[in-house]
């Protein structure tokens, strides 16, 4: 493992004109309520750092709506898509969802025989089915504005096309995004939709390593770089690129992070430190707003500020506000940009996840002094949460949702169905009729048998610091591991 | 190798289905206390709610737990050796159900001095929800000198650039000039006051 600081970098970042002048972000870029104008604060397209093993197809300028082919060789382990906005509108509006931020993701993607191994519209009823997404062969649930990325393979079902081997031969995506799919949908309200956006298209092919092992193609192992970047503002208390070297509580958090990251078979390699940018670390000093979350919020503008490379970047921060005063929730001790991230390709609008520095000195001197993991030593629980951010960059996501009804794409991980798991059935969000305040899942609840379980899994939606020990079954840890961000 | 064509026709007109796991957000009426909750169900969601990783515990959540909350809450708050963020989170779940305890713990921890900085922060927002405009220039005006936490004094000024900024845009100005290297930190409130930051 390699320790560096790095001092701070300009932005790079299409508002910069913007910062530079006024030292100003989101009131020039406009918000979720006030459409950007198009193209507003996206980054220029990153370019791939994949290693030289992985292929690299840039498909180039692509309006949504167009199609385009790229060539997938036979003991491919993972196809991951990259759409970077040159010039999209903010948000898409629907009669029933409201309006929502323009997320980038394909229309459609087949496969050489013609397959449809992905269709936006066609998502299936996981109230008639819970297992329904993991038999799907690619699943994408995410909000990702700016830039969308998919990875394959993120399902059981995926998996077991990779096992088989994926369809070696032209594959063909549809570029699209929610303005898209809303110009063509019939619950797109009026003047909801856009055929306008233009992006860049990227296709990363990561190969297989052509093992038989418990999941043929994908390697049994691999090698993650991070790079932690400090946004602590004057606060003398947090740490910096500089002190970060020498910091016991930055060093306990680097070395748990690696221990939990372990449980998928993945390696911490090369860790770096650096500064966010002076004048947005100041500008996000009392924590960062998450109001706005379009391609001009802070945080997609923070996120966008990430060095160039393969690295996954993981943004500490000091805490997550609301436009100041509004409702209470942004009380997280995490954001992820986008599931999955894009992988290989920074700076973009969505290059890495965001996590709360403010637990990193607790129990310095008391509860971290042990040398195993310990969720009530604060470095320890700020590497748990950001494994866990991180496990969303590499395509995960929670086991079990808040409410006991959602569940991740993989048949492998516990689930914890409320209907089953909870005393109060008829408090259940899928219950008839359907109470006012769902009941939520406990870790109590989702650790207390074989069937209700998955409440100590790095996925699970709380941490709670007498039962988190991070597991991962074998097909999160293979999702993680054939992300092109593992090498 | 690439080919670009443009489609004729994408799809028929049917439904997006939407997203699943990340509705929007909502500007939604204060909830109802649900009073078919147990004290033990009302202890065992406030446990749920601080502990949360990612996942956003909105107002409603909040005041379905109603007074009974409050409580536990509190203890939190004042558990020194609870996480900061999750001592933060039961500020904003104090705030969100509201009563005159509740409200009173919110500001003491605001003033307390010797409360981490994250849950000072959180809870000098959330006083602007159940203060007025007069009352918030009374209590945090002093804040914006605090003399322990620089982000204290730059949330402080948030709030009042937002919600009172006739009477405290003066002091959030003035103010910006003592921070010196640290203006930078009240940029967004200096924006609010019209002021370049």
């Amino acid at each position: 493992m390699t320790l560096r600081a790095e001092g701070p970098r300009p932005l790079r970042v299409a508002c910069a004109v913007a910062l530079s002048t006024l030292g100003i972000l989101a009131l020039s870029c406009g918000s979720s309520s006030s459409p950007s104008p198009p193209g507003a604060c996206v980054t220029a397209p990153a370019t791939s750092a994949a290693p030289a093993a992985f292929q690299v197809v840039s498909l180039g300028r692509l309006s949504v709506g167009a199609a385009a082919s790229f060539t997938v060789p036979a003991g491919t382990a993972s196809i991951t898509i990259v759409e970077q906005a040159l010039s999209a509108r903010a948000d898409a509006t629907f009669t029933d969802a409201g309006t929502l931020a323009n997320t980038a993701v394909p229309l459609r993607i087949t496969d050489p025989t013609g397959a449809v191994i992905f269709d936006v519209f066609t998502q299936p009823d996981a109230s008639a089915d819970p297992a329904a997404t993991t038999k799907l062969p690619l699943l994408f649930d995410s909000s990702s504005p700016g830039t969308g990325t998919v990875t394959l393979p993120n399902t059981s079902r995926a998996l077991e096309l990779v096992a088989a081997g994926l369809a070696p031969g032209q594959w063909t995506l549809e570029v699209s995004d929610l303005a898209f799919v809303c110009s063509q949908a019939s619950n797109c309200a009026n003047g909801g939709g856009s055929d306008t956006g233009v992006y860049d298209v990227t296709v990363v092919l990561k190969p297989g390593d052509g093992l038989a092992s418990q999941f043929p193609n994908i390697p049994d192992a691999g090698r993650l770089d991070v790079t932690f970047e400090f946004a602590a503002g004057p606060d003398p208390t947090l740490p910096t690129a500089a002190t970060a070297p020498s910091d016991p509580d930055v060093q306990r958090l680097v070395a748990s992070l690696g221990a939990l990251l372990q449980h998928a078979g993945i390696t911490l390699a090369t860790v770096q430190f650096a500064d966010v940018p002076a004048s947005m670390a100041a500008r996000i000093a009392s924590g960062l707003d998450l109001s706005d979350s379009t391609t001009c919020g802070e945080l997609q503008q923070l996120l966008a500020t990430a060095p160039p490379g393969r690295q996954v970047n993981v943004f500490l921060v000091t805490g997550f506000v609301d436009g100041g005063l509004a409702p209470s929730g942004t009380q997280v001790a995490g954001v992820d940009g986008t599931i999955p991230g894009p992988a290989t390709l920074s700076p973009s609008v969505q290059s890495g996840v965001a996590v709360s520095l403010v637990d990193l000195r607790h129990g310095s001197a008391t509860t971290c002094r042990s040398s195993s993991f310990d969720p009530s030593c604060g470095a320890d629980a700020v590497a748990y949460v950001t494994a866990h951010e991180l496990g969303h960059f590499l395509g995960l996501y929670h086991v079990t949702e808040q409410t006991g009804t959602l569940f991740d794409p993989l048949q492998d991980t516990p689930t914890c169905p409320c209907q089953q798991c909870t005393s109060s059935r008829s408090q259940c969000a899928d219950a008839t009729p359907a109470p006012s305040t769902p009941h939520t899942m406990s870790q109590a609840e989702c650790t207390a048998s074989s069937t209700c379980s998955g409440g100590d899994n790095l996925m699970f939606w709380l941490f709670d610091s007498r039962r988190a020990i991070g597991t991962l079954t074998g097909e999160q840890a293979a999702v993680m591991r054939a992300n092109p961000a593992v090498y | 190798m690439i080919t670009a064509l443009l489609m004729a026709a994408v799809v028929a007109a049917s439904p997006y289905p939407g997203p699943r796991r990340h509705p929007a957000r909502a500007g939604a009426p204060v909830a109802a206390v649900d009073q078919t909750l147990s004290d033990a169900e009302v202890r065992a969601r406030v446990e749920n709610d601080l502990s949360s990783i990612d996942v956003p515990i909105t107002d409603r959540q909040w005041q379905a737990l109603g007074p009974r909350a409050v409580p536990a809450l509190q203890a939190t708050l004042q558990d020194s050796s609870a996480l900061p963020s999750r001592r933060a989170a039961a500020v904003a779940g104090l705030a969100a159900i509201g009563g005159a305890q509740a409200r009173r713990s919110v500001l003491e921890a605001a003033e307390d001095e010797g409360q981490p900085s994250a849950v000072r922060t959180r809870a000098v927002r959330s006083a602007a929800r159940f203060l007025s405009a007069q009352e918030l220039s009374g209590r945090l005006t002093p804040l914006l000198r605090d003399p322990v936490h620089p982000a204290v004094r730059a949330a402080a000024a948030e709030v009042l650039a937002r919600s009172a900024p006739r009477s405290a845009c003066g002091a959030i100005r003035a103010q910006a000039e003592r921070e010196g290297p640290a203006r930078g930190t009240f940029a967004r409130a200096l924006e609010r006051c019209g002021a370049a930051p």
